[in-house]
């Protein structure tokens, strides 16, 4: 078992998820509240890793942190290094590529919580974040739950833009489905498979666990 | 001048629908000012104005000497900063917090000795010790009211906006918490304003009475002189109730009660009426009462027979409209020919009838 491999996977995964909590969870409050007319455009522009090949958006975000554009010259001023085939480049393209697995579930949850408990929270004089924290965040905590699974488990399994963006460095962005398919060119049936076991038992836990969570309406969220 | 809430705003909703609203309330906490008019005539959406949660054109508010709003000069106060209390139609209870939880949620910059104090004082008030553990998905309806209320009332709010308070409740329980709802809001201490289609509660809870109609306020007196005096035919039809008066109640039994209605004297079947209640609105629909000229032609011993002066008649479509003085003022409404055949003038003497059944009390404890 390539056990950097796994390493550098949950490591991407759950940094990953924690930077679509940070960004997704406002993105999605504006999203299920906003009135604006071109909402439906950044709607569109989230969902589009859904549609797209991976090699599409890993090739456009390497274009896009890579040594000749703004963002990339900017980075290596800073840290000295390059994005493209490092750590955080490919935690850049995960974060894209994993939006709309968080920020969907995120905006379905947010939505559902009733128009009044928030006015009701303003009433007695809560804030917008004070609601957001002590009203919104709980009722909509099972929605968001199941974003931070699917977000990770779709982190843990991606390969093209892992491919397009990380290269296929040892212990840097080497990830597990990486390491599967270099099995497999070996024709190492033997390692490819335990690997490959390892992941699908890891993830079908991992959704089974959620999802059953989900349907006995468990507070996952302390009662207080 | 004594201290008001003024409110004026335009509204309109892209379904052509508009609000158009002007109105001036006291800021007396020992009136309770009813908004009362049909479903969709625009109520609500004034509570929700005043509290901020909605934003309109042209919209100016003050509450006593502070601006709320004022669309001119960009002032727009926040409703959390405006300190009002707001008791939402269905509640809108968090129900991911306890009785307790909810109760404390508007209790901040109070140290939390202050803050668990305020809440038991409340728990206890609402008679909710018992049920400080629970749920909102626990509680019957009635409950739910009195959490929602002692949550509203938690933080002090200087002006208290109730959404059909109790148009959530069952039949039996609304009629019971009517008039413990009454008591309540006239010992607050704070102004108190009030939206309900329901003309019971109307009666039963207001002093003042601002009717709306098609998106405007079109009268705004006391509930007698509203009732009496409907300034337009579609407040005539909205209030349906020709004659509210004030009664006292001198004897009740199983079967009927007697009050004292100005110096009159009427009997009316006491139904469900509360026995322990002294305070009583009487209120009685104008064909519900019968004129004679004659006293002799009197049969049935179960009416009231008052005998009165017609102090004025008037047209009101195909019938007449007559207004007595029987102790207290009366509006009876006759057909043409009935009116043709008593020949009635102005200060006639007549003998009125109504039955004690069509004599409808409503109580007013408090």
């Amino acid at each position: 078992m390539d056990w950097s491999a796994i390493e550098v996977s949950l490591r991407l995964s759950t940094l990953t998820t924690l930077l679509l909590l940070i960004l997704g969870l406002p993105l999605a409050s504006w999203l299920a509240n906003s009135r604006w007319r071109w909402r439906f455009f950044v709607e569109a522009v989230v969902s589009l890793p859904i549609v797209l090949p991976p090699t599409v958006l890993g090739f456009y975000v390497l274009i896009a942190i890579g040594p000749h554009s703004p963002i990339g010259q900017a980075y290596t001023a800073v840290t000295g290094r390059g994005l493209p085939f490092s750590f955080p480049g490919l935690l850049i393209a995960s974060v894209l590529y994993s939006m709309p697995f968080a920020v969907q579930p995120f905006t379905a949850a947010i939505s559902t919580v009733d128009r009044r408990l928030i006015e009701a929270s303003w009433c007695l004089g809560r804030g917008w974040l004070g609601t957001f924290l002590r009203v919104t965040l709980p009722l909509a905590w099972p929605g968001i739950l199941t974003g931070i699974v699917l977000s990770f488990a779709h982190t843990l399994g991606e390969f093209g833009v892992v491919l397009m963006i990380g290269g296929d460095l040892a212990g840097v962005t080497r990830t597990i489905s990486i390491s599967i398919f270099d099995h497999v060119q070996a024709l190492d049936y033997g390692a490819a498979n335990r690997t490959a076991l390892a992941l699908l038992l890891f993830s079908f836990l991992v959704l089974a666990l959620t999802y059953g969570l989900q349907r006995r309406g468990i507070a996952v969220w302390p009662r207080r | 001048m004594a201290a008001a809430l003024s409110l004026r705003f335009r509204k309109t909703y892209p379904t052509g629908t508009e609000i158009d609203v002007e109105l001036r309330v006291g800021l007396d906490p020992t009136i309770v000012t009813v908004l009362f008019g049909p479903s969709g005539a625009g109520k609500t959406t004034i509570l929700r104005v005043l509290a901020g949660l909605e934003r309109s054109t042209n919209c100016v508010i003050h509450f006593g000497g502070e601006t709320w709003a004022d669309s001119s000069s960009g002032v727009f106060i926040p409703t959390q900063r405006r300190r009002i209390g707001f008791l939402f139609q269905d509640y809108a209870l968090f129900s991911h917090l306890t009785v307790t939880g909810n109760i404390l949620y508007g209790l901040r910059g109070l140290s939390a000795g202050d803050q668990r104090r305020r809440a038991s004082e409340l728990l206890e008030r609402f008679q909710l010790q018992d049920l400080a553990a629970r749920y909102p998905d626990q509680l019957s309806g009635g409950q739910k009211q009195r959490v929602a209320l002692a949550r509203t009332l938690a933080p002090q709010p200087r002006l208290l906006l109730l959404d059909e308070p109790l148009s959530a409740l069952d039949g039996p329980t609304r009629e019971a918490l009517r008039g413990e709802l009454r008591s309540l809001l006239t010992s607050l201490g704070i102004p108190v304003l009030l939206v309900t289609h329901d003309r019971l509660e109307a009666l039963a809870l207001g002093d003042e009475i601002a009717i709306v109609y098609e998106g405007r306020v079109v009268q705004h007196a006391s509930l007698e002189e509203v009732f009496r005096r409907p300034i337009t035919p579609a407040v005539a039809k909205i209030v349906a109730v020709e004659t509210v008066q004030r009664a006292r109640v001198l004897e009740a039994d199983e079967e009927i009660i007697t009050v004292a209605v100005g110096r009159a004297r009427l009997i009316a079947a006491a139904r469900d009426f509360p026995s322990d209640v002294k305070e009583a609105f009487v209120s009685i629909r104008a064909e519900d009462v019968l004129l004679l000229k004659n006293v002799e032609t009197m049969s049935a011993s179960a009416r009231n027979r008052l005998s009165g002066i017609v102090t004025s008649l008037g047209h009101e479509g195909p019938m007449w409209r007559i207004e007595l003085d029987c102790g207290f003022p009366l509006t009876a409404l006759l057909t043409r020919q009935a009116c043709e055949e008593l020949a009635l003038q102005k200060d006639d003497r007549v003998v009125a009838m109504i039955k004690a059944m069509n004599v409808h009390l409503i109580s007013r404890s408090g």
